[in-house]
């Protein structure tokens, strides 16, 4: 017998729209703005450079990895453990953990900062601002 | 206008508007309008519904209002539900609870480059310390208005820190709300 699927909803970071998933999906085709939408949640262990990393899911980072990367947006939050130099976009928390270092920009609803973790000097928006949700921003006029 | 609280604290009450600096060695809580600069050795408060048009530099610093300013904590800072912050933070360490919101630049850690708080002026002003306060009305208003029982909660310049051992120094003006309404 198969296995009833789970869905969840997740927002497009193209586009905004709402859609829902199968909980074990990993990448979909938005029905609105039909590009390629990634739904993982991802974890990076050890070291990563370059590249935008997009999901609408989370984001973490292990203890004593490194990324380098131009933007991490992630609609689920994101949690660093190890090194982050990157402009971070997130739909919910961005959680820096003891001894955790962040460099970029933030732009996220909520931000949780351990004791003994370490942010240097980017510029950060917080607060339940729509245009932290994890989609593109958006153009108006 | 300022009171003290039994714990060496001088509060800046919700009806009272502060221009200018103040510096205290103890803790300070705003709950009024305060522009300007503000600092301390001990802890700044600024609380629910106050305003600070201000730089606020305190080894620990805990928003629960508005403050449109930098703010250095070199202890902490503590942004919480329905604190709003938009300027630069400096901080050993930042705590920021659901609810609030921040934007502008931001370090945090050991390395932050947070300059502790310098030692109060000189002089400091440690009896009554006295606030000028500009006359806004007539004398025979002003006579008036002290027997009714609003001009009590709008009593300026009571900065009685001293007495409760809270050595501060200001420099600048305050009016209450009161005032500002007879003008
Ligand atoms: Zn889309």
């Amino acid at each position: 017998m198969a296995k009833p699927v789970i869905l969840r909803r997740v927002r497009c970071y193209h586009c905004g729209a709402t859609l829902e998933v199968g909980s074990r999906a990993i990448t979909v085709s938005c029905p609105a703005c039909y590009q390629r939408v990634a739904v993982e949640d991802v974890r990076f262990k050890g070291m990563q450079f370059g590249g935008d990393v997009r999901t609408c899911g989370a984001v973490s980072v292990v203890n004593k990895s490194q990324v380098q990367a131009k933007m991490i947006q992630a609609s689920q939050g994101v949690d660093i453990q190890g090194r982050v130099d990157a402009r971070l976009v997130a739909g919910d928390t961005v959680n820096l953990a003891a001894g955790s270092r962040l460099r970029g920009d933030c732009n996220a609803r909520t931000l949780r900062v351990e004791h003994g973790a370490q942010i240097d000097g980017g510029f950060f928006r917080i607060g339940p601002d729509p245009s932290g949700d994890g989609s593109a921003p958006k153009r108006t006029g | 206008m300022t009171q003290p609280t039994n714990q060496n604290t001088t509060v800046i009450g919700p009806d009272a508007h502060f221009k200018g600096e103040m510096s205290f060695d103890g803790a300070a809580k705003i709950l009024g309008t305060f522009d300007g600069s503000i600092t301390s050795k001990g802890e700044i408060s600024v609380g629910q519904g106050a305003t600070c048009n201000a730089t606020v530099h305190a080894a620990r610093v805990v928003v629960d209002g508005t403050v449109n300013g930098d703010v250095q904590g070199d202890e902490l800072i503590e942004l919480n539900n329905g604190a709003k912050v938009t300027g630069d933070i400096t901080a050993g360490n930042l705590v920021v609870v659901e609810g609030a919101s921040f934007e502008g630049h931001c370090k945090v850690g050991p390395n932050a480059g947070v300059k502790r708080v310098a030692p109060a002026p000189a002089q400091p002003v440690t009896e009554r310390p006295r606030i000028e306060t500009r006359s806004m009305r007539p004398a025979s208003v002003a006579s008036e208005s002290a027997a009714s029982p609003g001009a009590a909660t709008a009593a300026v310049a009571r900065a009685t820190a001293g007495a409760a051992g809270n050595t501060s120094w200001l420099k600048g003006e305050a009016t209450s709300k009161d005032e500002q309404n007879a003008a």
